[in-house]
């Protein structure tokens, strides 16, 4: 071999060394010890720090708040869905993080996100058409947000935490199997199914509520059913002052052409001279006979002979 | 060849199996142990350190070797509010235009077409579509996205520098101070999971928030789901919720075709989600 | 970064939005097929014995060198991290096709690199011993001090170069054919998904680079003022002729066959080949740059036309043939980013001006592996001293033709 090629082989295992000699030295510590990566990768990944909280953190300083949403349908919305990373707040209201907005929910849009009505949203999760709805709560301003009426952190006023609502069998509406109209303005044949409703054990009281100022609602207006299951579900309880000021407190953005609108509770019940005691009172207990359904029957304690006689008289809705 | 490779079916669920995928375990085993004899004839004692071989526990509790993680999203209940995708950017500081979880709406017409839509990754939900009249509407639903974690994923496989990688415990990680940002795994990833990120110039997807289940937290997808339609757990084990709902719903994976073996399942799917 | 909306048909995933491989992607395969294919010609003399082709052998060989020298450019310009690069020679992952690019970039270049330098060492040795003070210490240097010239040391040198040829040759077309298969491998994606990628970009790699190599031989015929090697041309026309019938068949068949099987992928597709690739594939590709050619080389090949005529074929053919392999990289590269893998829509990329990854720095990297080879011939002559140009080079060396400069002076 001449020498300029073994010169040119000698620089070239020279280089050849040098070459691997970094690329060894240069390979990161713990590469390949489990595979072909980094193992230390796997323990810086799980070293980051949480941005988001979840409610619990959220409560320690906002209490009254974290009750509220405790008891009403919104229990399974974190805090931080409507508010934004509670990391970033306490960092901001600490000072040592900038400023974040909290309140990205007081927006109708906000509430439309879950609740607005689409055709790719189940059909069982509440949606609600906001011009529908506010031509019949007497709404006249179309831009009134949501909170006006409803507490974003219990939207229903509820008496109980949803998670200890009473089961209740499933109510089917015929809606329930058939989707398409069509269908449902033909007669029923003989031997179908009748399907399960309130009035089927609830008769008498569904009876009494037709002849009643409240008859246009649905039973489930105040007595809301949250299916569950293929068979069951529960049927939430209200009946609280503020429940019923959601419809029947007077503001100036509503018109009082269909309901009957009250200034306030406080002034209500000083009008009508009521003991200072008594400023607890519930709606129900003046108006319950009066103006909605007797109370005769809530239990569906009933004699199938009862039942029977009252299904009869009976042009209830379901 | 390992146990999960013989089953070979595309739509196997993996048993919760004390052995890891891939081919070179068995050989890897095999060396293991005849490194731990050779040496254990050289300095007598020293073998239980040898076989040690799980990965260190992290923060003091959580032992990556004992969970193989899974995601389920069941598509009934998903009601496309968003709020997974605003967790998921505020949890990972994923930038603007860029999605590690995303919610499709796919709208099926009565002329037989079928749509999609995604407007801004649902990052700020959906509006009823302006150009579909409802009466043409014959089906529509929501679809959540997000890395499948797949079990033989080809963007591991591509990554030309060992810096995507399958975690012990099942997760598809990108070691971002390791990663070159030549995005041959953006092309391999069947789903679109994955993005080069504009700031830290690596690679960059979902890691399903491993910082915070390997904490005992919910991801921040799970936890910011209103409706119950996200659910992660470990599905070697059998009481866990992801296995709960795999063993008592009928549940699909996207593109079983190309092999990748996804663990993201989804139940009740579409044939024409993608 | 990223200010422009681009605008969508159907859907497509929202993190596809951004095309994520760039011009510079392009870019990348094309100057890899020109050193594939200038490397291929210069072996045709070398091992297959075409005499026509020894003017432009050596040429071919410093050629394929320079745009090896610069294919990584492209791709350090695309990598979100390129202080990073190394990482693929530092912890390759079996598993992956594009972590062997450093390891067979590597074994090419020291190939081409010993094989320059063995095929022009007598004319370092040469220079080493006419010049003197810097000039003799730069080639005295690139000689590695020794400057013997005999019997033994010629027949040695041929005998290696020779070899390393014939090692080039199989390397050269993995190394290229390689960058087909990382595209063919993505099974992700039906544009790219073909076995048959690793061929298509090998055979449009030697089309690419035996039409660099006419264009370039043309342009510095006629820059020196010096009548056109007919012989040798007339050998590269045919040549380019027989490999481009190869590789358009090829490009047409991988697009028949998914046509003609109708698979789920075929109906995407065919709306990516008929819309949104329209102009840069059927147009361009196809019509433009591949059927006018062909009739060209046809007609060169079968008529014989006149000097004149045939030159313009010829060199026109070379040119178009240097842009359909780039429309074909254009198509294959951004192309298959279009499609998106929901296979229900399509996106839009559209090229930067001045960013890292624009236009203009795309023409500068493709420009720079021409101005290193006309440095390299300010140094060298790249031609052998017996044919025009060589002597040309001679005559400037010998200050008679003051016309270029050369770096390294007299």
């Amino acid at each position: 071999m001449p020498t300029y090629a073994r010169r040119l082989f000698v620089l070239l295992v020279i280089l050849f060394a040098i070459g691997l000699t970094v690329r060894t030295l240069a390979v990161p510590k713990g590469f390949g010890e489990f595979g072909h990566w980094r193992a230390g990768a796997l323990a810086e990944e799980a070293a980051r720090t949480p941005t988001l909280q979840g409610k619990k953190v959220c409560a320690q300083c906002h209490r009254a708040e974290f009750a509220a949403h405790e008891l009403g349908p919104h229990v399974t919305v974190q805090c931080e869905d409507c508010h934004g990373s509670g990391a970033k707040h306490v960092a901001s209201e600490r000072g040592s993080g900038a400023k974040v907005a909290m309140f990205r929910h007081l927006k109708q849009a906000n509430c439309l996100a879950c609740h607005g009505q689409l055709l790719a949203r189940p059909k069982l999760f509440p949606t609600i058409d906001v011009k529908q709805h506010f031509a019949e709560v007497g709404v006249k301003d179309p831009k009134t947000r949501c909170q006006e009426c409803h507490n974003p952190h219990n939207p229903l006023f509820l008496d109980h935490p949803v998670a200890e609502a009473r089961k209740h069998p499933l109510i089917h509406p015929c809606t329930d199997c058939h989707f398409d109209k069509s269908i449902r303005t033909r007669p029923m044949p003989p031997g179908h199914v009748v399907t399960f409703q309130c009035k089927d054990c609830h008769a008498a009281i569904v009876a009494d509520f037709a002849q009643k100022a409240h008859a246009s609602l649905d039973c489930t207006s105040c007595h809301p059913f949250r299916r569950e299951s293929q068979f069951s579900g529960v049927i939430l309880k209200t009946g609280n002052p503020k429940f019923c000021l959601m419809c029947h407190e007077s503001h100036p953005f509503k018109t009082d052409a269909k309901i009957p609108l009250i200034v306030s509770l406080q002034g209500h019940l000083n009008d009508l001279g009521a003991p200072p005691e008594d400023m607890t009172k519930r709606c129900v207990d003046c108006h319950l006979q009066d103006a909605i359904h007797q109370t005769q029957g809530l239990s569906i304690v009933e004699t199938p002979a009862e039942a029977a006689g009252a299904k009869g008289g009976s042009g209830a809705k379901p | 060849m390992s146990e999960e490779e013989k089953k070979g079916g595309t739509l196997s669920l993996p048993e919760p199996s004390e052995k890891k995928p891939g081919g070179s375990l068995a050989r890897r085993d095999l060396l293991k142990y005849s490194a731990a004899g050779l040496a254990g004839l050289v300095t007598l004692g020293k073998i239980d350190d040898l076989l040690a071989e799980s990965y260190p526990t992290i923060g003091g509790s959580y032992h990556p070797d004992e969970h193989w993680w899974g995601f389920v999203v069941d598509l009934r209940k998903c009601i496309g509010c968003g709020a997974c995708v605003r967790a998921c950017k505020e949890e990972n500081s994923v930038p603007d235009g860029f999605f590690r979880t995303w919610v499709e709406r796919y709208t099926f017409l009565k002329d037989g077409r079928v749509l999609v839509d995604s407007p801004d990754g649902a990052l700020e939900g959906f509006e009823p579509r302006a150009d579909v009249k409802p009466e043409e509407v014959t089906k529509s639903f929501f679809v959540p996205k997000l890395c499948n974690h797949c079990e033989q994923s080809p963007c591991v496989q591509v990554c030309p520098v060992g810096a995507s990688y399958q975690s012990p415990d099942g997760l598809v990680l990108i070691d971002k101070t390791h990663c070159i940002g030549c995005g041959y795994c953006v092309q391999a990833c069947p789903y679109g999971c994955r993005y080069l990120n504009p700031v830290t110039g690596t690679a960059d997807k979902c890691t399903m928030c491993y910082h915070r289940i390997s904490k005992g937290l919910k991801t921040a997808c799970v936890e910011a789901c209103p409706h119950g339609a996200r659910h992660y757990g470990d599905l070697k084990d059998p009481n866990s919720e992801v296995r709960r709902l795999l063993n008592t719903s009928r549940y699909g994976v996207l593109k079983p075709d190309l092999g990748t073996h996804p663990k993201c399942f989804y139940i009740g799917l579409d044939e024409e989600v993608v | 970064m990223l200010p422009v909306v681009p605008s969508v048909i159907g859907y497509v995933f929202p993190n596809e939005l951004h095309v994520t491989w760039t011009v510079m992607i392009v870019l990348y395969p094309y100057i890899t097929g020109l050193v594939a294919g200038a490397f291929i010609v210069s072996s045709l003399y070398h091992i297959f014995g075409r005499e026509s082709l020894r003017p432009i052998a050596r040429f071919a060989l410093v050629s394929s060198l320079a745009f090896l020298l610069f294919a990584p450019l492209p791709l350090l310009l695309h990598l979100g991290r390129p202080e990073r690069a190394f990482n693929i020679l530092i912890t390759p992952s079996k598993t992956s096709a594009m972590a062997g690019f450093g390891i067979i970039y590597l074994t090419y270049l020291v190939i081409v690199v010993i094989e320059v330098w063995l095929t022009l060492r007598e004319d370092m040795v040469h220079l080493a011993e006419s010049r003197t003070g810097f000039a003799r210490l730069f080639y005295r240097t690139l000689t590695l001090f020794d400057t013997t010239i005999d019997e033994k040391t010629k027949a040695f040198d041929h005998k290696v170069a020779k070899f390393l040829a014939a090692l080039g040759i199989p390397v050269a077309c993995f190394l290229h054919g390689y960058v087909g298969f990382l595209f063919g491998s993505i099974k992700a994606n039906p544009w790219w998904s073909t076995p048959l990628m690793f061929v298509i970009f090998l055979l449009s790699a030697i089309v690419s680079g035996i039409a660099v190599l006419v264009f370039l031989f043309y342009f510095v015929s006629w820059l020196r003022k010096v009548p056109i090697d007919r012989a040798c041309v007339g050998t590269l026309a045919s040549f380019l002729w027989g490999f481009m019938i190869v590789d358009v068949t090829l490009e047409l068949l991988e697009v028949l066959s998914i046509a003609y099987q109708q698979t789920r992928e075929w109906e995407p597709l065919q709306f990516l080949i008929l819309h949104k690739l329209f102009f840069t594939y059927v147009v361009v590709q196809l019509l433009l740059c591949s059927l006018v050619p062909f009739l060209f080389l046809a007609f060169n090949a079968i008529a014989k036309p006149r000097e004149k005529l045939s030159n313009v074929l010829v060199f026109s053919s070379a040119v178009l043939l240097l842009v359909q392999v780039i429309s074909m990289r254009w198509n294959v590269v951004i192309g298959g980013q279009l499609l998106s893998k929901s296979f229900r829509g399509y996106t839009t990329y559209v090229p930067g001006l001045w960013n890292k990854e624009g236009l203009v720095v795309a023409a500068v990297v493709f420009i720079v592996p021409f101005i290193l080879l006309r440095f390299v011939d300010g140094v060298i002559s790249l031609f052998p001293a017996d044919t025009p140009l060589g002597a040309w080079w001679a005559r400037r060396a010998a200050g008679k033709t003051p016309a270029v400069p050369a770096p390294f002076g007299t």
